[in-house]
């Protein structure tokens, strides 16, 4: 088993997409949650020791939690700094949405202001978020706590994914790598790919070499 | 009948409103659903956060608190809250003043539904209803003004009267634009898919429940991309300045907004471009 020094793993997004609830549930962090107000204002970094991950060792992990995006134009601005900070030093940046939206505007100015920051090897990884809300105004709901979904569901999912893919990949335009397995559709509330989310961050890329 | 239509040429008023959609979903716990309404302690969060939203769009743009409503079109909460701000900022929001939004009753418990039914006839027949006449009001004006301010204003009344008002209502997708029509002009428009939404803008004319015709434009959703959007601007921009009200929805648990701020300022500063609606 080989033992990795340190890697940084950064999280990014609008405001609301359940950023801070993904990290917590994800690392086992305590990190403030709340439904109605932005709570991250700065960034939060947390590091973990001597972090094991199914046949992954690492002397260290940082999980770097970053303000949300599109709170106003001028908060924006105000944490651009951040960004510029921190983006660069990350291995891996995970970019979360939401399921119930058409809205990817804010994202993509984002992304291609971005851009210049994304070294060539950072891993590049899209968490759809809230997946439960794609049953939602159809009759019959996504069965979340029985993991059930039906022919319907599962091309909605297929449908979101590839309407983010063509819209990221329009504007990454090559300059790393990203293909349409980096995108993973999960739910932070139910508890739901969670895990195929943590696979994806420490052992995406390695499937790559 | 006629004060909101002098209202609005008095204060310049901007023909613009912001409804806040969705605030059932603000308290989760806070809603009694045998008689449809929050409880007490829900109908507080409810009010704090949409007061907390209607602050900060007053302070990012430079909209009014005179334009912006709080509601939930789905629970049918508020509408007649939102109804008066709609008719008193539409440009001659009188053609409006007979509607009748859906009735939050008929979604509460059956007997909470009959006792409500049982209170407002009672109520009926208790107050006999004052009906002003067209003629009473006009005698009533000619105080005021001259024969021939009189007759301007008697022609352009009736020349407007005859125009079925015009709403253009707009918001980012999976706002609940078409639901809000719906419960709000008891009307029946089917919801649109998730992924489907508007994409150009959709004329839809439907005669109300108390007679007369209204037309909704409905606007593409924003915000989806950069070169969607610049392409809805032209949209926006061609229809806006036609209509009597532009009415703007967004979801009140949203902390998401730079895209509607913009799109705030944007639609105001094109609505003061055509003060009154280019015919």
């Amino acid at each position: 088993m080989s033992e990795i020094n340190e890697i940084t793993v950064t999280f990014f997004g609008k405001t609301g997409v359940g950023k801070s609830t993904t990290l917590n549930m994800l690392f086992n962090l305590n990190n403030k949650v709340n439904d109605t107000t932005s709570c991250t204002k700065k960034p939060k970094k947390t590091s973990i020791n001597s972090f094991h991950f199914s046949g992954l060792n690492y002397k260290k992990v940082n999980v770097v939690d970053l303000p949300g995006i599109g709170e106003s134009i001028s908060e924006d601005e105000k944490y651009m700094k951040y960004y510029k900070k921190w983006i660069p030093k990350s291995n891996v940046l995970v970019w979360i949405t939401q399921s119930d939206t058409r809205a990817y505007k804010r994202d993509e100015i984002f992304l291609n202001k971005l851009l210049h920051l994304f070294h060539k090897s950072l891993y590049f990884i899209i968490a759809i978020n809230k997946i439960e809300y794609l049953g939602c105004d159809s009759d019959e709901t996504i069965d979340i706590e029985n993991k059930i979904f039906s022919s319907e569901q599962k091309s909605r999912v297929n449908e979101k994914i590839n309407d983010i893919y063509y819209l990221f990949n329009k504007t990454i335009d090559k300059r790393i790598k990203f293909e349409k397995k980096n995108i993973i559709a999960y739910s932070a509330l139910h508890n739901w790919g969670l895990d195929n989310l943590k696979n994806t961050i420490f052992k995406g890329d390695k499937k790559n070499v | 009948m006629f004060s909101s239509l002098f209202k609005n040429k008095a204060t310049s008023s901007i023909r613009f409103v912001i409804g806040l959609n969705q605030v059932d979903k603000i308290s989760p716990n806070g809603w009694d659903n045998r008689l449809n309404m929050p409880t007490e302690k829900g109908e507080e969060d409810i009010q704090k956060r949409s007061e907390d939203i209607i602050n900060k769009l007053i302070k990012l743009t430079k909209i009014s608190e005179n334009n912006i409503e709080y509601y939930s079109a789905l629970k049918r909460y508020r509408l007649y809250q939102l109804l008066v701000k709609i008719i008193s900022n539409a440009y001659a929001g009188f053609k409006l003043d007979n509607i009748n939004p859906a009735d939050p009753f008929d979604l509460a418990d059956p007997e909470v539904k009959k006792f409500v039914e049982e209170e407002r006839k009672k109520r009926e027949n208790k107050n006999d209803k004052i009906n002003a006449t067209k003629e009473t009001l006009i005698n009533g004006i000619k105080k005021f003004l001259s024969d021939e301010e009189i007759n301007l204003f008697l022609d352009t009344f009736d020349k407007e009267k005859k125009l079925p008002p015009k709403i253009a209502i707009l918001g980012k997708s999976g706002v609940g634009k078409t639901t809000t029509i719906n419960s709000l002009f008891n009307a029946q428009f089917k919801t649109s898919h998730t992924i489907v939404g508007t994409t150009s803008a959709q004329m839809k004319e439907f005669t109300l429940s108390s007679g007369g015709v209204i037309t909704i434009v409905d606007l593409p959703g924003y915000g989806r991309s950069i070169e969607e959007d610049k392409e809805y601007d032209k949209i926006y921009k061609e229809i806006i300045p036609k209509c009597d009200l532009i009415f703007m929805v967004l979801q009140a648990d949203t902390r998401d907004i730079a895209d509607d701020q913009e799109m705030i300022e944007k639609i105001i500063e094109w609505l003061k471009l055509s003060p009154v609606p280019e015919r």
